[in-house]
């Protein structure tokens, strides 16, 4: 029960934090909390010079650190229009990939950052851009892992291969101590994390250099030797593995594009393959080639109910660091390397609305005339509870999942419809039955004044089916209540909805043998009836009696047509 | 006998003689048959009753024989009240049970006037009907006394508060979505657009269930347009390009989101079309000490042709004005992947300030076009419990949910 549940799907946010001076400096001028919320970012806390930021799009990993955010605030006041530059120099360097890492983690991409000054705040900050790339983007690692080394220290081309889990030894960071891949996921606390990802698998992942020097031991860590990145560093390596190659190239592109921004020189390093790829056999890395997308210019007008001017349109595009050209009725718009979310003409069009600016856009009234209407489950529920509530019974809300100790208090053996991933014992099955939550409840109010009447009505779950209808169940507890206590209510109830009823005597666990009985409707078992077992009231720590019965209204709906 | 009178009847035996008394009077003359007792006496019934209990008369053969002289008390005993004498206590308890002699109106009366000029706590029957009300004085209570506390049956105070929102929904012309809380990962995600490698399917997104673990065969007129949606793109999309699993769609899961009921009303939509859900959702990252397990979401779509992002601001701006009361609102570009453009409704409170009140956006073609929709569908959805304590005071969300009988009993009726 979140207060922020609005419209949210359980994602897990990225924040990440960025400096104001180098925000500022990044976008070459000042902004304002308003310029964030382009960048679809929400400042969560701020202390001096550092704002932690969350994104609101789980999808534009572009946009996680003060680098993406710094290019939305210049193409929005017009510092900077269009694709910013990202200037890769062709090299020689190479990444020889192995045939044998094609059923382990496929695909690499890596290139190379100089002209560098690495400081302690752009350390923490590349570290940032890093997790939240690989934890979030890549799921985990699982789809894509990060590498960033000391240049100086290697030497080209690198080889990227799979090897036997016990063949080679390397110390891991944090660790002086050689140790073998397999003994790296046993020992050391990030090998422990990411052991998952490798689980089954014959062979590992390993990025070494020319002279056979590991770099990292992807996706899990790198080497404490070349693959530890310090203050005062001028030049970087950094690479990317994953089994999607598109987004593989998408996260390095970001990477990449973040370090040109910083003033770095990139130098692209290439992927040779041993087998041609959806992008051929030796692939560059950045890949700066941007992604050309074509739609009717009319296609704005009908999304976004506003009509610009060609002009206009190219020129919003541009803000928002597309390269655009309005000829006749098409848009030709030219898409940033670092973008991976583009599928659709929509996404483009909805960064047109972003740069035009959400609250200039007037309110429209829909035009036609529907009849509302509530379900008429819900108008029969409502019924039953206002029949309830005027017997003089209390309304309460319980949750829904519950436990099978919980049901087992009911002083009856059954089978649970079980949740596979519970977090919690407590919260562990579907109710299948109100009773053990009603009685569950009456257990924490002990100490409240007698008699308590009080009732529920919900979904349950029908296991065998693994389906939920709505049932509606009450119960009394006061010293002295027994049977006819409740059954006067149930037969109020029934009459109050014009209903013929039997109750026919039942054995039923729950309840004191010989006073419980099932509710037979048009012939149909629709409900039970009784008074509560002693067992039951042990097992609930209860010490007055407590009479109830509870209906199926799924079914009762039906018999009240 | 003062404040008793005779009834008719008491008058007739009064004049006449009391029946037993007749009938030992004619047997006097020796036995007769029941028959001919019948003709000479009127009352038989009641003669040969007493006259039995006095043990003056017996039957034998059918014949009815005087077996003791009368001793006639009873008349004496009628006079006596007749004139107002007094008589005794045993023989007006006979005759008042023999209806021969009943109270007084006065004595209701007198009874009244004994309290005349005195001060009363209760004001009686005699008092209300004989008028003498107005010759006592009722007792003032203290009427500023603490009352006595009962408790009146009433709905949960969050339940009543949903009524009230589904009330004003249909009221805004919506039509209610109701739809499974056991619920497939193709209705809860697919038929959504997200990708089966999305962050919100893993186990820490939704509950899975652990047996059964499928669901029954899907339709395979929904199944596999959303699947083509998903691989390779619809209506110029390029799609997640990645390999769509039948099984994953058909895994059976807690609904996680109430999004799940638009997916379903989409195989089903009339146009134009309003409709909405307050749909109870399940998620595990969510449990902790203060929060349950399961919450409420409320969302819904609007489906027509023509519709665009303004009428899309036109309906934000009218669940602002409904449920915050405030015209002014503020949107903010934000995500969802079912939806493009996306926006987020924050509204101005006067007490609160800015708040998100809600999310929205168009769906995505990858989203209706599987169900064949050629028309253009809004989603939007609002943030339900802060709704609920923006109208109803409440600043914990623990007390919204609150099992604890007393406090609920206690907490004020807000609708």
């Amino acid at each position: 029960m979140c207060i922020d549940d609005v419209f949210e799907f359980g994602e897990i946010m990225p924040s990440f934090e960025v400096s104001m001076k180098n925000l500022e400096k990044l976008a070459r001028r000042k902004f304002t909390e308003q310029d964030l919320e382009y960048a679809k970012a929400e400042l969560e806390a701020s202390s001096g010079d550092t704002l932690k930021l969350k994104s609101a799009d789980t999808n534009r990993p572009d946009l996680w650190s003060e680098e993406g955010i710094a290019r939305v605030i210049r193409g929005i006041h017009g510092v900077s229009k269009g694709i910013p530059r990202l200037a890769a120099k062709k090299g020689t360097k190479r990444i020889i990939v192995g045939a044998s890492v094609a059923s382990v983690r496929p695909f690499i991409s890596g290139f190379v950052a100089d002209g560098l000054d690495v400081t302690d705040e752009m350390l923490r900050s590349m570290i940032n851009m890093q997790e939240n790339l690989s934890e979030n983007f890549g799921r985990k690692r699982s789809q894509i892992a990060i590498g960033i080394y000391s240049r100086k220290k290697m030497a080209f081309p690198l080889k990227y291969d799979a090897v036997e889990p016990d063949s080679v030894k390397f110390a891991p960071l944090e660790f002086d101590e050689r140790m073998s891949l397999r003994q790296i996921l046993q020992k050391h606390p990030t090998g422990v994390r990411y052991a998952g990802l490798l689980k089954g698998m014959a062979h590992y992942p390993l990025l070494r250099d020319a002279k056979g020097e590991v770099l990292s031991f992807p996706p899990v860590i790198n080497s404490s030797t070349l693959g530890k990145v310090e203050p005062g560093e001028a030049s970087l390596f950094v690479e990317v593995t994953g089994p999607d190659q598109q987004q593989v190239m998408v996260a390095a592109n970001i990477l990449a594009q973040a370090f040109s921004d910083n003033g770095a020189r990139i130098e692209a390093v290439s992927s040779v393959y041993p087998h041609r790829t959806s992008m051929g056999t030796s692939v560059e890395t950045p890949n700066t080639t941007p992604q050309k997308m074509l739609f009717q210019f009319g296609e704005i007008e009908q999304l976004l109910g506003i009509r610009l001017s060609k002009e206009e349109t190219t020129r919003l595009l541009g803000k928002m660091q597309y390269n655009a050209k309005v000829a006749g009725t098409k848009v030709a718009v030219e898409i940033p390397c670092y973008r991976g979310d583009i599928m659709h003409p929509v996404d483009v069009i909805e960064d047109i609305a972003i740069a035009y600016g959400y609250n200039r856009i007037e309110p429209l009234e829909t035009e036609h005339f529907t009849a509302g209407a509530l379900d008429r489950t819900t108008t029969f529920t409502e019924k039953l509870r206002r029949i309830m509530a005027g017997l003089g019974f209390q309304e309460i809300i319980t949750p829904i999942l519950t436990s099978k100790q919980a049901s087992e208090k009911m002083n009856v053996k059954e089978e649970m419809l079980e949740l596979e991933n519970p977090m919690t014992e407590t919260y562990s099955a579907v109710r299948t039955s109100l009773l053990p939550s009603l009685l569950q409840c009456l257990s924490k109010n002990k100490n409240v004044e007698c008699p308590q009447r009080i009732f529920e009505s919900g979904e349950c779950a029908i296991r065998l089916m693994a389906k939920d209808i709505i049932k509606l169940a009450a119960c009394i507890t006061d010293s002295g209540v027994s049977f006819e206590d409740v059954s006067s209510v149930l037969d109020a109830l029934l009459r109050s909805l014009g209903l013929e009823y039997k109750v026919r005597a039942a054995h039923d666990p729950r309840f004191i043998e010989g006073r419980a009985g099932v509710i037979a409707v048009g012939g149909d078992r629709l409900g039970v009836i009784g008074e509560i077992h002693p067992q039951a009231l042990n097992n609930w720590g209860l010490e007055n009696p407590v009479v109830a019965f509870e209906l199926n209204v799924s079914r009762l709906m039906e018999k009240a047509k | 006998m003062a404040g008793y009178t005779l009834t008719e009847e008491g008058k007739k035996y009064l004049s006449a003689g009391l029946p037993e008394v007749r009938l030992a009077e004619l047997l006097s003359s020796g036995p007769r048959s029941i028959d001919e007792a019948k003709k000479r006496i009127d009352s038989f019934s009641v003669a040969l009753l007493w006259a039995k209990k006095n043990g003056w008369v017996a039957i034998e053969n059918g014949q009815l024989r005087l077996v003791s002289q009368p001793k006639d008390m009873m008349h004496g005993k009628l006079k006596e009240v007749h004139e107002g004498r007094e008589t005794d206590k045993e023989s007006l308890s006979v005759l008042l049970s023999r209806r021969l002699v009943e109270e007084k109106r006065m004595t209701l009366e007198k009874q009244a006037q004994k309290l005349a000029g005195k001060e009363v706590t209760s004001l009686s029957r005699e008092l209300i009907a004989t008028g003498c009300w107005k010759d006592v004085k009722l007792k003032p209570y203290n009427v500023e006394a603490a009352a006595k506390i009962i408790h009146p049956g009433k709905k949960h105070h969050y339940a009543a508060f949903l009524d009230w929102v589904k009330s004003r929904m249909a009221a805004l012309g919506f039509e209610e979505m109701r739809g499974p809380i056991i619920e497939t990962e193709f209705w809860n995600m697919d038929a959504l657009f997200m990708p089966q490698f999305h962050s919100a399917r893993d186990i820490h997104g939704v509950y899975q269930l652990k047996n059964p673990k499928y669901a029954d065969k899907l339709e395979d007129r929904w199944l596999e347009p959303v699947k083509a949606a998903h691989e390779n793109g619809v209506a110029g999309s390029r799609g997640w390009g990645y390999k769509f699993d039948a099984d994953q769609a058909h895994r059976l899961v807690m609904r996680s989101q109430g999004t799940a009921l638009s997916a379903r009303q989409l195989a089903n939509v009339k146009v134009p079309g309003r409709y909405f859900s307050i749909a109870r959702c399940f998620r595990p990252d969510i449990i902790d000490a203060s929060h349950l397990p399961d919450f409420f979401q409320i969302e819904g779509i609007v489906v027509d042709e023509g519709l665009t992002f303004r009428h899309l601001i036109g309906i934000l701006k009218m669940f602002a004005r409904e449920f915050a009361g405030t015209e002014k609102i503020k949107l903010v570009p934000n995500y969802f992947p079912f939806t493009e453009p996306s926006v987020e409704l924050v509204a101005y409170h006067r007490d609160m300030g800015w708040l998100e009140l809600g999310g929205a956006g168009v769906f995505r073609p990858e989203v209706t076009k599987p169900f064949g929709l050629k028309v253009p569908v809004i989603a939007w959805g609002l943030g339900i419990d802060r709704i609920a304590m923006l109208s109803m005071g409440i600043s914990d969300i623990r007390e919204m949910f609150s099992q604890n009988i007393d406090f609920i009993r206690k907490k004020e009726v807000v609708y």
